[in-house]
């Protein structure tokens, strides 16, 4: 009889008060008891006995249970309570905020925004499934090592998107409990995906040669090279650890060169007092013993051009 | 004056005298006490009186099957019961004559 149970849940809720089990000593034969009251008439038992929590205060008092304890809040009660107040609080929020962007209330617009928060999640967890099977950076493609990565990416990315969408749709038949179990692992899936966007961001906004000057105190401005003699080296390519070839080594060949540019991807062959000396006369003068010291008092200023 | 607090005091002992010559069922027993006169009385109250008149061990109680709807569970007085109503009727005999003495040499009438 579900109207029976029904109703004996409202009255236990009304009783939550009491402690448990005096609460269920009281409610132990409410079902049957309420069954045979059913049964025995015309009208709901909320027509014929009252409401539940009318009901509820009359049986505390026959039952002889004391009523003053409700004001003697035990945890149930306070957690209840400070439900209730901060739903409240919501609720007002939620009624104020709706006219600033020309909605009635806010979650109007919220609700509106579903589908985007669905696109959005599918992006994210497919990014953090990408990321757990990759190496180093991934971009901003849910990239797999499977065939061209890229291609890989869009497909999966296409595919999450839409799958995302469907669960949407299908996700508001579910029972109130699994639909919150699944949107907060949902959620959780996101999270890597959210922090990737921050590194790929990181990555964009550094740049090589910020972090070149970086070893620098980033006093760095220009690269001048010389020989042991103290002869400035020319068409020369320095390279980092990785091989790859610093900008900052291409100003100080701008001077005139009758030579062609160097090519990229050769390894640095210094060649010794190759082509004239340039003439300008603010080189540093050779030491006989080392390399000159450019951080000394004598700082090198071969070209006002020599720039980073 | 509410009839409902006087009831309070006395529900336990309309109840048990109700249940004096036949047991009853929690429904039945509402019904007895609406035909006796009490007619404020509520559903929840016999229930929770019934239910406490079983903790303090004055009823025992049996579960009689029903053809049709729910089995129902049926009240009786045991020996604690039977004692209970008979002190209890004392006291209120006792309580209700002062009271009619007091009322009557007043010149009240009912």
């Amino acid at each position: 009889m579900n109207e029976v149970a029904d109703y004996v849940a409202q009255v236990r809720t009304a009783l939550l008060d009491l402690p448990p089990d005096v609460r269920d000593e009281l409610l132990e034969d409410l079902p049957e008891h309420l069954a045979e009251v059913a049964a025995e008439g015309e009208g709901s038992l909320t027509e014929r006995l009252g409401p539940p929590a009318a009901y509820a205060v009359e049986l505390r008092a026959a039952a002889g249970t004391p009523s003053g304890r409700r004001r003697q809040t035990t945890m149930d009660i306070r957690l209840r309570d400070a439900v209730q107040r901060a739903r409240a609080r919501l609720q007002v929020v939620d009624a104020k905020s709706g006219p600033l962007i020309g909605y009635r209330k806010g979650s109007d617009f919220i609700r509106l925004l579903r589908p985007a928060w669905w696109v959005a999640r599918g992006y994210l967890v497919a990014m953090t499934l990408a990321e757990m099977n990759a190496h180093d950076s991934i971009g901003l493609l849910p990239r797999f090592d499977i065939g061209d990565p890229t291609v890989t990416g869009v497909v999966v990315l296409v595919a999450f998107v839409v799958g995302s969408i469907w669960l949407g749709r299908w996700q508001d038949r579910l029972a109130r409990l699994p639909r919150l179990a699944l949107v907060a692992s949902i959620v959780l899936l996101c999270l890597p995906g959210i922090t990737n966007l921050f590194g790929v961001d990181d990555d964009a906004v550094g740049s090589q040669f910020q972090q070149v000057s970086d070893y620098y105190n980033g006093d760095l401005d220009a690269v001048y090279v010389y020989d042991k003699q103290g002869q400035p080296l020319r068409d020369v390519v320095v390279f980092d650890e990785n091989g790859r070839e610093i900008g900052l080594a291409w100003p100080i060949v701008a001077t005139p060169s009758p030579e062609p540019e160097p090519t990229e991807g050769i390894a640095p062959e210094p060649t010794e007092s190759a082509g004239p000396e340039p003439t300008d006369s603010a080189a540093p003068e050779p030491t006989d013993s080392a390399a000159p010291e450019p951080t000394a008092s004598g700082t090198p200023e071969p070209t006002p051009s020599a720039t980073g | 004056m509410d009839t409902t607090q006087l009831l309070k005091g006395v529900l336990d002992l309309a109840v048990l005298a109700v249940l004096k010559d036949e047991d009853g069922y929690g429904y039945d027993i509402l019904r007895r006490l609406r035909a006796a006169g009490l007619d404020d009385v509520g559903d929840a109250s016999v229930y929770g009186t019934l239910r406490r008149l079983f903790q303090a061990g004055c009823l025992t109680t049996y579960v009689v099957p029903s053809e049709e709807g729910p089995h129902r569970k049926y009240y009786g007085l045991n020996a604690a019961g039977r004692d209970q109503l008979q002190r209890s009727g004392k006291v209120w005999r006792t309580f209700a004559s002062t009271m009619d003495t007091l009322l009557t040499d007043r010149g009240m009438v009912a």
